[in-house]
């Protein structure tokens, strides 16, 4: 019995321990997160400019929305870019398993993957917008290989500004998805791949049968945070495009910044990103179900 | 084991610390700004810092001299920050007294009735030592909402050497528009460069034809009238002879494709030569200038604001005057080659003698342009809004009436709206 109530102040005591380690962290995300995420609920049916006076507007800004050609060309391009999940999945599982071997120099080559993940966005932008413009080093690599016949302005053109702007984010992204594939696969049992080869299994069936269901954690979570960062994506067509020509590679995000920024509606922005909220808890319960059924 | 009841203690003080030096790095109150007798005036400007430090210097401490109950807090921003900061400083009621704006920004600032009327706290003297049609462009029904400050008037920059190089001659430079796409185009075919760098922007080609962009109340767009279509479709001809580059050319592009000699011409300000006068000096050796052969010239001009939730308007705006006085611009161009907005500045000899520079040349071309100088201020999320669409129907050679249709017809529900 004393063991029993000693037990259980412990217990107390280390759940108290928790939440004031935990408070300060807490503190930073309601202040910066929740509270901005619920004030802007009410906010998305007033019509407010922060320099003028604010008055409510009911579902006006709503109805706006929706026949709104830029936002829904820019809704199309944000989930245009849940192309790219499958495809920045697939090469961080492929470089994982690779970089999962014993052998000379695997340090340096994980750490080189991982570089363009922790430079800056808008530094990588810059350097990618002078390589890919029309007088830039990939012009003048494809001209000189006779793989182009004339320059391509690949941020300028319509056709192409938007891919472009998806293998940036891709080439970006890589190395974080390695990372966690990789610690995922440190901890798949040598057994399981020992015996599959002694089974006369191959690479690609030790691949598919074995270490993807044994990483389902991690590639479910992995699809969950990419469709979100690809459906919310800002960065590259803010430094690179924004969001032209056109409305190319106009993002919702992007949209949505300008509309708060530029235009002052803040309003109109707060109602905008309730929408893409929504867009997004919608894909990501349809990632989470889909796993969920395999 | 380390005791619980420690661990709860130790982690306590950390939290209380951390949430002590977030209160530190709050703004201060507008309260705050007046220290004792003192009135401190705020004063923001757009990437002026560190470069003119010494002219800011000098300026900020004869008008302190001369107010002895003021001190003036001088902050610099870079252009894409300052109209955020600007924005979250008002929300907050801590707005800076006087604040640097281009015309666009004033526009859309002075749509929501965040500026002070100028034309409340300014001389009649100041209100008409500037140009009529600087300072007019940001009235808006008889409210004047800023004052104009320094302006660049853009010319054509030329790098002689390349045109030597491909055998074009280099007496003859082009006097209208159409000779100098013509020019431009030829100079393409011939040395395989681009011949021109010159943005697509709706307010330096409509501007430069001086065709209207907006009616005068702003309420609509103007651009797909017939007059303004045929100038574009001009305009249009220059990417489908790639004589100007399909990018997005800010002045940062600009100045890139000609410090490493990609573009023969670039149409720019009269600061544009501060961007390859040091980074690339043979080509600074071989530029000159001559004034656009457009029928006008289209203006930047910065202003000096003072928003309206400003507690100290009345010192604010006689700071701006003293800012914008003509003397104050004189000296200003001399240090950073920018035209004045005032009347009697141009005047000064120092806007029509040569000393064979460059710089000389620049000045004495953009004071010729001075006299068909325009400005049009555009709100900025509607000149961003076109510029994307129009840089679309341009780079990828759509149809100009269709295109311009659709812009309008987006953009006329977005001013009704």
């Amino acid at each position: 019995m004393e063991k029993m109530k000693n037990k259980k102040k412990h217990v107390k005591s280390e759940t108290a321990y928790a939440w004031v380690t935990m408070l300060p962290g807490l503190l930073i995300l309601a202040v910066f997160v929740f509270w901005p995420l619920i004030y802007s609920i009410p906010l998305a049916f007033t019509d407010y400019s922060v320099v003028g006076d604010m008055h409510f507007v009911g579902m006006k800004n709503f109805r706006k929305a929706f026949s709104d050609s830029d936002f829904i060309a820019a809704l199309k391009n944000s989930i245009q870019y849940v192309i790219i999940v499958p495809i920045i999945q697939l090469i961080s599982l492929a470089f994982a398993v690779a970089l999962n071997q014993k052998m000379r120099g695997v340090k340096v080559f994980r750490t080189l993957f991982y570089f363009p993940v922790i430079t800056s966005t808008v530094a990588v932008s810059i350097v990618w917008s002078w390589l890919l413009s029309s007088g830039g080093l990939i012009n003048k690599i494809l001209l000189g290989t006779n793989i182009l016949s004339e320059k391509i302005s690949w941020l300028s053109n319509d056709q192409t500004a938007l891919w472009v702007l998806m293998f940036i984010t891709t080439w970006k992204g890589v190395g974080y998805y390695m990372v966690i594939y990789l610690a995922g696969l440190q901890s798949v049992p040598g057994e399981l791949t020992e015996a599959a080869r002694i089974d006369r299994a191959s690479s690609i069936q030790i691949f598919f049968k074995i270490l993807i269901p044994m990483l389902k954690p991690q590639v479910v979570m992995c699809s969950l945070m990419s469709v979100m960062s690809a459906i919310k994506v800002f960065d590259e067509p803010f430094v690179l495009t924004k969001g032209g020509p056109g409305n190319s590679t106009l993002t919702a995000s992007l949209y949505i910044y300008q509309k708060g920024f530029q235009n002052f509606d803040f309003g109109y922005a707060a109602a905008l990103s309730l929408i893409l909220s929504v867009i997004i808890l919608f894909f990501s319960l349809f990632v989470n179900l889909y796993n969920r059924k395999k | 084991m380390f005791n619980i009841k420690k661990k709860i203690a130790v982690s306590a003080i950390t939290m209380g610390l951390v949430i002590g030096t977030m209160g530190c790095s709050a703004a201060p109150s507008t309260a705050q700004k007046t220290d004792g007798d003192k009135e401190t005036i705020e004063f923001w400007t757009i990437s002026l810092q560190p470069t003119f430090n010494d002219y800011f210097g000098k300026l900020i401490a004869d008008f302190e001299s001369a107010n002895p109950n003021v001190t003036i807090d001088w902050k610099d921003y870079p252009k894409d920050t300052i109209q955020d900061k600007l924005l979250t400083s008002i929300a907050s009621d801590n707005a800076p007294d006087v604040v640097n704006l281009n015309a666009d920004m004033t526009l859309t600032l002075g749509d929501k009735s965040a500026l002070a009327n100028a034309e409340e706290y300014i001389s009649d003297e100041t209100k008409n030592s500037f140009f009529d049609g600087i300072y007019g462009a940001t009235k808006v029904e008889d409210k004047a909402l800023a004052l104009p400050w320094y302006t660049t008037i853009p010319i054509i920059y030329i790098n002689e050497s390349l045109l030597k190089d491909a055998g074009i001659p280099t007496d003859n430079y082009p006097t209208t528009a159409a000779e100098y796409y013509d020019w431009a185009i030829d100079v393409t075919k011939k040395s395989n460069l681009y011949g021109m760098a010159m943005e697509a922007n709706i307010r330096e080609i409509l501007g430069s034809a001086g065709v209207p962009v907006f009616n005068e109340d702003y309420t609509e767009l103007l651009i797909n009238k017939p007059e303004a279509v045929e100038v574009i479709k001009e305009f249009q001809k220059l990417y489908v002879d790639n004589a100007n580059p399909k990018e997005n050319l800010d002045q940062e592009t600009r100045a890139q494709l000609y410090n490493s000699k990609q573009v023969v011409s670039v149409y720019s300000g009269t600061t544009f030569v501060n961007k390859f006068k040091t980074t690339a000096p043979d080509v600074y050796q071989n530029t000159t200038v001559i004034p656009v052969p457009f029928d006008h010239s289209v203006t930047t001009t910065m202003y000096l604001g003072v928003p309206d939730k400003s507690k100290h308007k009345e010192m604010a705006f006689k700071f701006a005057e003293f800012v914008s006085n003509p003397d104050n611009q004189l000296e200003f161009s001399k240090t950073a080659n920018t035209i004045p907005s005032t009347k009697k500045t141009i005047e000064d000899p120092y806007f029509k003698e040569s000393d064979g520079s460059l710089e000389s040349q620049i000045k004495i071309a953009a004071a010729t342009g001075l006299e068909k100088s325009k400005e049009i201020p555009v709100p900025q999320h509607i000149l961003e809004k076109v510029n994307r669409d129009l840089q679309d129907i341009l780079f990828n050679d759509k149809d100009v009436q269709e295109g311009l249709d659709k812009i309008v017809e987006e953009v006329n529900k977005q001013l009704k709206d």
